[in-house]
């Protein structure tokens, strides 16, 4: 595994590059702390993709990625979305929603500027998310609508499974579980108090609220980030 | 003692494991109960005025509105008036397919067609939304997505 990876900052200390998530040691070979998404990244939890960051790039260990330029921070994601009933014309037209709700909005933490940067690709050719490209930090399996189906999808770390059918609002409220935002609601008991209208809420109208951003960006926040 | 100590790490695991499954399987859990219990509520769709036409997938259109009034069964306490509504009835789903102009209520909850907009209890639907919304208006007059997701 090469050094020259992208993105990270090289601590004072020791030869260890920090790695937005991780310290990579290059003596050992391998990060020295744990994925933070653990499970979510495989069994061998110090693994970098699978031990094959050729093909498979994961340059954040994240499922997205914070990048700090000035005073700008961009938080970037890219989904393939795969099987039959992925399309070209259903990517941008989940493309279309999430720049409607992420891309499109400014955001700040504290004084820095925020931008969303996800992009969507699709690949009806291929049924398994090993398989489908190009690689992406997130692989969604397209279900086709049939009729009043109640439940629009699953989402397990970087992985979903969604249907054809989402509205726009659905896209990016699920978008959001890829930046491993809870719901905000139960079931039985529906939106939590104080976060009505917030996009992991269960409203009709939601808008990405400013504590969702927040969460993104502290959960990878890059070391020496004088945002705050 | 050593036999009391395993029937202790035994049970112990037993309840690891059931809280484990409880974890796992709870939301979908409460899908298919919030399903079933949706799908005896009387719907109403309607073509959304605002909307545009949302990419055709699977011939599923998504440009429509789909309402259902908390806890309502009986399609005939559903109130309808105005001049130019249109409705019809289809028993099997148990959905009204509404259109026109007009004001479709149930007890304290109204939903208003307009022109170019709907408003439910005062709300404003926004009127550039793309596609299609699935509302289900609780009885304090909250509105809620009917349809959900779950991730773990």
């Amino acid at each position: 595994m090469g050094l020259a990876l992208n993105n990270s900052a090289v601590s004072p200390q020791k030869l260890k590059l920090y790695y937005r998530a991780r310290y990579y040691d290059p003596l050992a070979g391998r990060f020295l702390n744990e994925d933070p998404i653990a499970f979510r990244g495989g069994h061998n939890f110090y693994a970098y993709v699978g031990e094959d960051p050729v093909d498979l790039v994961d340059p954040g260990g994240n499922d997205y990625h914070v990048g700090l330029n000035g005073n700008t921070i961009t938080v970037s994601a890219t989904v393939t979305i795969y099987g039959p009933s992925a399309s070209n014309q259903l990517a941008q037209s989940w493309q279309n929603d999430v720049n409607r709700y992420w891309n499109g909005r400014n955001f700040q933490f504290g004084k820095c500027n925020v931008h969303f940067d996800i992009k969507f690709f699709a690949d009806p050719g291929h049924n398994w998310r090993w398989t489908a490209s190009p690689k992406s930090d997130n692989y969604v399996n397209v279900i086709p609508q049939k009729g009043d189906e109640r439940l629009l999808d699953l989402t397990w770390s970087s992985y979903g499974r969604w249907l054809s059918g989402l509205t726009d609002q659905d896209v990016a409220h699920s978008m959001g579980h890829f930046f491993h935002l809870g719901d905000d609601y139960s079931l039985i008991s529906g939106t939590k108090k104080g976060h009505e209208g917030h996009m992991m809420s269960n409203d009709v109208i939601r808008n990405v609220a400013q504590h969702e951003v927040d969460d993104i960006i502290n959960a990878q926040l890059p070391p020496g980030c004088g945002c705050k | 003692m050593k036999r009391k100590y395993r029937k202790l790490l035994f049970w112990a695991a037993v309840c690891v494991a059931l809280a484990a499954c409880l974890v796992i399987t709870a939301p979908a859990m409460n899908s298919v109960l919030m399903a079933r219990k949706l799908k005896r509520f009387v719907k109403i769709e309607t073509i959304y005025p605002g909307c545009q036409e949302r990419a055709r997938i699977n011939n599923v259109s998504h440009c429509e509105c789909e309402f259902v009034f908390d806890d309502v069964t009986d399609a005939s306490t559903i109130l309808f008036s105005g001049v130019n509504l249109t409705r019809s009835y289809d028993e099997e789903r148990r959905v009204f397919r509404v259109g026109g102009t007009g004001t479709i209520s149930s007890g304290k909850n109204t939903i208003q067609l307009l022109v170019d907009r709907i408003v439910i209890n005062s709300i404003m639907i926004p009127s550039d939304r793309p596609s299609a919304f699935h509302v289900l208006i609780k009885h304090d007059g909250a509105l809620t997505n009917s349809r959900w997701d779950l991730h773990w």
